[in-house]
């Protein structure tokens, strides 16, 4: 199992170079650069600014040396937030969207899983036509008007929790913005927990393990569970990139310093080793949660373990 | 005067329903059949004549929506009376199943060790080490070949045959009284499926397991079984011991099902024997005998008065012009 998951690490390294690759020349061949400005600056400076950043050599030279810097680690220097590199910025924001991320992914998995299993076994029952109204409002409702709602509500009106802010994640402050997050999130787990699990209950594997006497409890949670999360983690694989790598629409509501703003703010401003550094880490974290979905669907069906 | 030992099995007038849309489709229609203590019976009929429901819908292994009635008791108990609860100390622990397709009726994700030890377990038949040993030698029993290896594999890793040998070990783990094989040969291969039957009744000669056996084969039912009901749009038209309708069938369906069986001594250019027509839709059933409309002996009184189940000698047969022999 060991090898093999290092083997598919190391198989993620051409997909990755090929995203790389492509991202670093289509940013280039959107119109403007990192130095237009509505204000028109000399020709001097600007030839000076360029050069100072490499952008004055021949477009494969600057692709080499980006990626002799990348094999290092080297994300660059940003183009726009002067005298720090891309690594110091991802490196201050993005732990601080990944702890956030993780909290709202943890907590939609806590309370979606069960849920979702528990409307599947009472399937058409009142709580089940409830908890279908609240997963379709939970998925339609964008995180800009949740937010400030639950700004609104919690943090002005009843004054229970900070509307804004994080303090390095301080409980009373992470509330908010993780329910927030996870709201969607969770309504997704729900939706899909209860159709795999009822999907599952039909086969004939369940109806054999009713027939041994074994129970509604042992049946559902020893012979449904697993493959009934099989949608779940295929869907999670994804879900998790995009969640970790944090929310511009979240982190601007409740005003956190996290990496959720640097790609389209760098894509604005043509800030190109930006946009890439934050491609780069998406692209690794995208990938590692795939190959993580497709390690546990070999955990879950031993069918797909031998390839 | 000795008293007459009470049935393991008992249906009487059991009837399962459907309600599909506007209408309600009886599956089984007031069928009575009793199983005795060590007794192996079959039940025979085309696919959809209510078989299987017959004989699932008692332990409420039929599809959920099906409306289940009449009665049917299990050593004096009333199945349809029973909580969920202590339907499941009865199923697996007194009474076992076995389906049709061993391909999809094992849990895929669990070993065959960890389903048997389960079941075991669960019905406080044995406990961890003596639990594993006792699974190892219903493997054995079931006639697997490397128990101790095999206990450690995952469904997948066997073939049809091995897994419907798993199957029939794992209904029989808790030692039931009654087995209920619902077409355990059907999706196998003919030499595969001599070797299941041959298994069947090597546990049927133990003396203390009943067996109701459901097929659509004339011939895997009469390997086994001492009496046979042949089943029709949800009822019974005849039922006798094996050898009696198996030699001079009564009722022309019973008759037909048995031409259908190819013969080793038939000449080879001899077409194969089939029932014309088709069974009937559940929906829309004839009037009179459901059989009516294929049956070469139909005559007025068939297709309005629907003929009763009538004693007659060893056997009996709901048919207004029954064969003699």
């Amino acid at each position: 199992m060991m090898r093999y998951a290092l083997r598919r690490i190391i198989g993620l390294v051409p997909t990755l170079w090929l995203l790389v690759t492509a991202a670093f020349f289509v940013i280039r061949l959107a119109p403007g650069g990192p130095f237009d400005e509505e204000r028109t600056i000399l020709p001097e400076v600007r030839a000076n600014l360029e050069a100072a950043y490499g952008l004055d050599a021949p477009l494969a030279t600057q692709y080499a040396r980006y990626m002799a810097a990348l094999v290092r680690g080297d994300l660059g220097p940003s183009f726009r937030h002067k005298d720090t590199t891309v690594n110091e910025l991802i490196g201050h924001g993005l732990p601080i969207s990944a702890a956030l991320g993780a909290a709202a992914l943890a907590l939609a998995l806590l309370v979606g899983v069960p849920l979702g299993l528990y409307v599947a076994v009472h399937r058409g029952g009142g709580v089940d036509h409830g908890a279908s109204v609240f997963t379709a409002s939970a998925i339609a409702l964008p995180a800009f008007v949740l937010g400030p709602v639950l700004a609104l509500l919690f943090g002005l009106r009843l004054r229970w929790l900070p509307a804004a802010g994080w303090d390095a994640g301080a409980l009373r402050y992470a509330v908010l913005p993780v329910v927030t997050l996870a709201t969607p999130v969770l309504a997704y787990v729900m939706r899909l927990t209860r159709a795999g699990l009822l999907e599952v209950l039909g086969l004939d594997y369940i109806r054999a393990a009713r027939a041994r006497g074994l129970g509604p409890r042992r049946v559902i949670l020893v012979h449904a569970l697993k493959p009934a999360l099989l949608p779940l983690v295929s869907w999670l694989g994804p879900a998790v990139a995009f969640v970790l790598t944090g929310s511009l629409v979240v982190e601007t509501v409740f005003g956190i310093p996290g990496a959720g703003r640097f790609l389209v703010e760098g894509a604005l401003n043509r800030d190109y080793t930006l946009v890439m550094g934050m491609i780069v880490v998406y692209g690794i974290i995208t990938l590692l949660c795939n190959l993580g979905a497709d390690l546990a669907y070999g955990w879950l069906d031993p069918r797909i373990r031998r390839q | 005067m000795p008293s007459i030992p009470a049935p393991l099995l008992e249906l009487r007038r059991f009837f399962v329903r459907f309600r599909a849309g506007g209408d309600s489709i009886e599956a089984v229609a007031g069928v009575t059949l009793t199983v005795a203590r060590g007794e192996c019976i079959g039940i025979v009929g085309e696919s959809g004549a209510g078989k299987s429901q017959l004989l699932l819908a008692p332990f409420r292994l039929a599809a959920s929506r099906a409306e289940v009635g009449g009665e049917a008791m299990l050593a004096g108990q009333d199945l349809l009376a029973l909580e969920e609860r202590a339907l499941d100390r009865i199923r697996g622990a007194h009474v076992g199943f076995v389906f049709q397709d061993p391909m999809s009726t094992l849990t895929p994700h669990r070993t065959i060790g960890a389903q048997l030890v389960e079941v075991l377990e669960h019905h406080g038949r044995a406990r961890g080490a003596s639990a594993r040993a006792s699974a190892q030698a219903l493997l054995a029993r079931a006639g697997i070949d490397a128990p101790a290896r095999r206990i450690g594999q995952y469904p997948h890793e066997l073939s049809g045959g091995q897994r419907q040998r798993v199957a029939i070990a794992l209904a029989l783990a808790c030692e039931p009284e009654l087995l209920i094989a619902d077409e355990p040969t059907t999706a196998l291969d003919v030499t595969v499926q001599a070797g299941i039957l041959a298994m069947l009744d090597g546990e049927k000669h133990t003396g203390r397991l009943a067996i109701a056996l459901v097929s659509h084969d004339f011939g895997v039912v009469s390997r086994l079984a001492q009496r046979v009901y042949v089943m029709y749009a949800g009822r019974i038209v005849e039922q006798g011991p094996t050898d009696v309708l198996t030699r001079s069938p009564a009722h022309p369906y019973t008759a037909a099902l048995l031409a259908c069986i190819p013969r080793m001594d038939d000449p080879l250019e001899m077409p194969l024997e089939a029932i014309p027509g088709q069974p009937p839709d559940p929906r829309a059933l004839p009037t009179g005998c459901a059989f009516h409309p294929r049956c070469p002996r139909a005559d007025e009184r068939c297709r309005t008065e629907v003929p009763v189940l009538a004693p007659g000698g060893a056997r009996a047969v709901a048919c207004h012009h029954p064969l003699r022999s």
